[in-house]
């Protein structure tokens, strides 16, 4: 099971996990955050993509869809468990970032591609 | 052009598989009297033989589309794409005579619904009544739906709908529909084409009835 991982940093200097293939969607196995700066941190998850032309929208813009956010206190560490994320499917880009840079504060992220 | 096969065979537990229903070298396959159009002059109502071993080529065609939108995948030959892939058609059909191309599709999960047209603009699963003659998207109601194939009809891991194309056939196209209520959709259909070179066959009347009965789109409609 592939596995990405990253330290928490701010929306201006996104981190991007993974790029989905594009004939699969990316299903989220497990979340675990593991906080251990001096403050507490909200974690977000984000799924980037731009869509196909379609009938309604024959140019369309690129998407920033926020996909889940968890709020993890210092000295903490937050398993998300797996049925909380086995209905959250990332179509073009698994993105993460935090409402500030922590180089203590670990998220890895376990997923497989369906 | 389309066969189907009933979901009760993705669950039967004996030896038998859903890639059991590929053609395979030395099988036959007969062509209704209904194929009409720019065809070789033996092919309505004649008989052919899979001469070689055919060859499984898969293929997947994906697109990320809004909610209560769609997009049209054609399947035919009629315009190349450029090389980024972008415009075009699908260019799944045999681009020679004397082959036949056996696609199953596998649809992966999702919410989606597929509406078939044949040629482009002619929905090919409807019913006779004017009320139902084809699928109404602005409806409220099962006319929204109406003949549309989900991934439950021929999922990616026992695919059991195929369709049959050769050389200067009219176009399938194949309406991806992301359904109402969701914000983005990708849908994948995964198209594992079973590349068959045929050479005509005499059958008799016996054998003709085992032969794997391949029609034409015009008797999927007007009744």
């Amino acid at each position: 099971m592939p596995t990405a991982r990253t330290a928490a940093l701010a929306v201006a200097n996104i981190v991007t996990l993974v790029t989905v293939p594009v004939n699969k969607k990316l299903v989220l196995d497990s979340v675990i955050i593991d906080n251990q700066g001096a403050a507490g941190h909200t974690i977000h998850l984000r799924d980037d993509f731009t869509p196909d032309a379609s009938n309604g929208t024959p140019v369309p813009a690129g998407q920033t869809i926020e996909k889940a956010q968890w709020t993890v206190g210092t000295l903490l560490t937050a398993s998300i468990p797996k049925n909380e994320l086995e209905t959250k499917e990332f179509l073009g880009t698994l993105r993460c970032y935090a409402d500030g840079a922590e180089a203590l504060c670990i998220i890895t992220c376990d997923y497989h591609f369906e | 052009m389309i066969s189907q096969l009933s979901p009760l065979f993705s669950k039967v537990s004996t030896f038998v598989r859903p890639e059991d229903f590929l053609l395979q070298k030395g099988q036959w396959v007969k062509f209704s009297s209904a194929w009409q159009g720019n065809f070789p002059e033996n092919l309505p109502g004649g008989s052919f033989i899979v001469k070689e071993e055919p060859v499984l080529v898969k293929y997947d065609i994906s697109r990320i589309i809004p909610g209560n939108d769609f997009v049209d995948i054609d399947l035919s030959n009629q315009t190349m794409p450029t090389a980024a892939g972008v415009g075009g058609t699908q260019q799944l059909y045999p681009s020679q005579p004397g082959v036949l191309y056996q696609i199953v599709l596998g649809f992966k999960k999702g919410n989606y619904f597929i509406p078939f047209y044949i040629p482009g603009g002619s929905p090919i699963f409807t019913l006779s009544s004017s009320f139902l003659t084809s699928p109404n998207f602005a409806a409220a109601d099962g006319r929204r739906y109406l003949g549309s194939k989900t991934y439950r009809d021929s999922p990616e891991d026992t695919p059991l709908i195929s369709l049959y194309t050769i050389q200067n056939m009219p176009s399938i196209v194949l309406r991806y529909y992301a359904d109402i209520g969701i914000n983005f959709e990708k849908i994948v259909v995964t198209y594992n084409v079973n590349k068959c070179k045929i050479s005509p066959i005499q059958l008799s009347p016996e054998q003709e009835e085992r032969a794997l009965k391949i029609p034409y789109y015009t008797e999927f409609v007007n009744f």
